[in-house]
């Protein structure tokens, strides 16, 4: 990912930009420190609030006509960002989401981050208070930006930011601007810095939009044949096989050997570790690998990271590396089986499983060996 | 114990240690022993070649996979990296193969001030912290800040800064963790920053260029 620099500000703007949000800082969003972007998929949403994202996209054309490539993906990786879609929280059949989500009061006082003083513009309508300005509700708009875009979608002749129905719609008209064609990356990402004003939260949120594209889609497993078949069948028929620091071969899974640099020993444990789970898929088709993840990207036809994701084929290997196209630094490697997911043993403490291909930073291409 | 060696002097030296290592090594799980690389590190539709076969010279493995292990970690996993959710204990690893795998190209002066300004930088757009030192990237002050992601735990894990295809250009590589708005924690988050040399009241400073 490349920091978007040159840009006009901070987030949040208000009047003309105004996008929205504080930071949240919602427990009940946070999640374990494995440090992957985990569970970006429709299983991980609400469902009313998913189905508020899907009621939004069916929406959007009668306020912003010319908008096109509105996804309900879009408005869950937004969500997911700004409130973890307010997971945690009561949501009501209509929409209406309790206790509200507000974020800190955004006067300068270094809270939550934020350093700047804003007055108050709605005399405490959505936010609660007079005494200044907070973003709120699932996507947290700022209340100035809310008077802006903010219309009811449930019929209750109301537009209310911390109603689900609501709320989404409102994202979803704001990211869609005057008609933007959000098919198109680029204005995909003018469209998230529009929101805010930060080059590592267009990534982020576009990381998340990524993954939940592909969870939406199931790996079509069923055409596929031969070897790509076996290794793909071969890696999944370990699915719960607890990750192991060292652990598996050639023969399947084995105790691993101590330590991860944390101290992370796999000595007890009888699984794989990323690369102990594509040696042992190989190898059903005949195919031995190297052991570690970088030595494995040195065999077959290397598909460069530059190529995107869309190059990949099932069964090929992905590498993720902290500098990509270094292969030296290649820490990471799954098997993609289509539609933008792996199979892979991605770290201690979980087991093999599927992941998209977005969930980790650093993609840095494939290998075909099949 | 744990590859073919490729020489009789390497197999004795291989003996050694292992007969130094002792019962800590025959104690060791199978699954370490199967861990071992195959003799050659090239993948082969068929292992018994694989067996017989030198190594292939377009591999360029690290993993030192003939030589004897020195401590109690196979040499299998001398070259594995930190995986995800590591912490700090992984960072020093981090920066090592980041420094071996991009050596470094800028004189040392350029490159520390490239690093101070890449790590405050990336800092600044991610936690909004700082952002009042760069007005000509973060322009609009009036704006409320938001931040994308938070102060708390928010972790520069390794940085490099490094030429960029002309003296006067770089390229400052971060990875970094964090945890972002909803309570999401990643690490080894990947930001490049580019810079360009500009002179400044005819002082040459770096300049971070625009990416939009």
């Amino acid at each position: 990912m490349v920091v978007l620099l040159g840009f006009a500000a901070v987030c949040c703007a208000v009047p003309a930009g105004n996008a929205i949000s504080a930071y949240v800082a919602l427990k009940t969003g946070a999640q374990d420190d494995g440090g992957i972007a985990e569970g970006g998929s429709a299983a991980d949403i609400p469902p009313r609030m998913l189905s508020a994202y899907k009621r939004a996209v069916q929406q959007v054309g009668k306020h912003v006509p010319k908008c096109q490539g509105m996804r309900w993906p879009v408005l869950a990786g937004i969500a997911k960002v700004e409130s973890n879609h307010a997971v945690g929280r009561n949501i009501a059949a209509g929409g209406d989401i309790r206790p509200k989500i507000y974020g800190v009061l955004l006067n300068g006082s270094g809270a939550g981050g934020n350093t700047t003083v804003f007055p108050d513009t709605d005399g405490g309508k959505w936010d609660g208070t007079s005494g200044g300005e907070r973003a709120v509700g699932p996507f947290q708009f700022l209340p100035s930006t809310w008077e802006g875009v903010g219309k009811d979608a449930g019929g209750d002749k109301t537009a209310d930011p911390h109603n689900a129905d609501d709320a989404a719609l409102g994202a979803a008209i704001y990211l869609c601007g005057n008609g933007r064609d959000l098919t198109k990356r680029a204005q995909l990402k003018a469209a998230i810095w529009q929101y805010n004003h930060s080059g590592e939260y267009v990534a982020n949120v576009l990381g998340w939009i990524d993954q939940y594209t592909a969870a939406a889609k199931d790996p079509d497993l069923k055409s596929l044949s031969g070897k790509v078949r076996t290794v793909i069948e071969a890696a999944l028929s370990q699915r719960g096989v607890p990750y192991s620091w060292g652990g598996g071969n050639a023969k399947g899974k084995s105790t691993g050997i101590c330590c991860s640099p944390s101290g992370k020993s796999g000595t007890n444990i009888n699984g794989f570790d990323c690369s102990g789970l594509t040696t042992y898929a190989y190898a059903k088709a005949g195919i031995s690998l190297p052991r570690v993840a970088a030595a494995q990207a040195a065999v077959g036809q290397r598909i460069p990271a530059s190529l995107g994701t869309l190059a990949l084929k099932p069964g090929d290997l992905v590498f993720y590396a902290t500098a990509p196209g270094r292969d030296q630094t290649i820490y990471h490697v799954g098997i993609y089986v289509g539609s933008g997911q792996m199979v892979n043993a991605a770290r201690p403490g979980t087991v093999v499983r599927l992941d998209a291909v977005s969930a980790m930073s650093g993609y840095a291409g494939g290998a075909r060996l099949l | 114990m744990t590859t073919t060696p490729r020489s009789p002097r390497l197999l004795l030296l291989s003996a050694v240690v292992l007969a130094v290592l002792g019962i800590a090594l025959l104690g060791m799980p199978h699954g370490q022993e199967q861990s071992a690389p195959e003799p050659s590190s090239t993948a082969t539709a068929d292992p018994s070649s694989a067996a017989s076969s030198p190594p292939d010279d377009k591999v360029t493995v690290k993993t030192a996979p003939s030589t004897a292990p020195t401590a109690s970690t196979p040499s299998v996993l001398e070259s594995a990296l930190p995986p995800h959710g590591e912490g700090v204990a992984g960072d020093r690893a981090v920066q090592r193969s980041l420094e071996e795998a991009w050596p470094a190209d800028l004189p040392a002066e350029d490159e520390h001030q490239l690093l101070t300004a890449g790590r405050a930088l990336l800092r600044a757009d991610a936690t909004g912290i700082g952002r009042a030192k760069w007005p000509g990237v973060f322009r609009s002050r009036e704006q409320a800040i938001a931040p994308a992601f938070a102060t708390a735990r928010f972790r520069i894990q390794a940085a490099i800064a490094r030429r960029d295809g002309s003296p006067d250009k770089a390229v400052v590589h971060l990875v970094w963790a964090g945890t972002d708005r909803g309570g999401t924690f990643t690490d080894l988050r990947i930001t490049d920053l580019f810079f360009t040399r500009t002179l400044k009241k005819g002082e040459p400073t770096w300049t971070p260029q625009p990416r939009i």
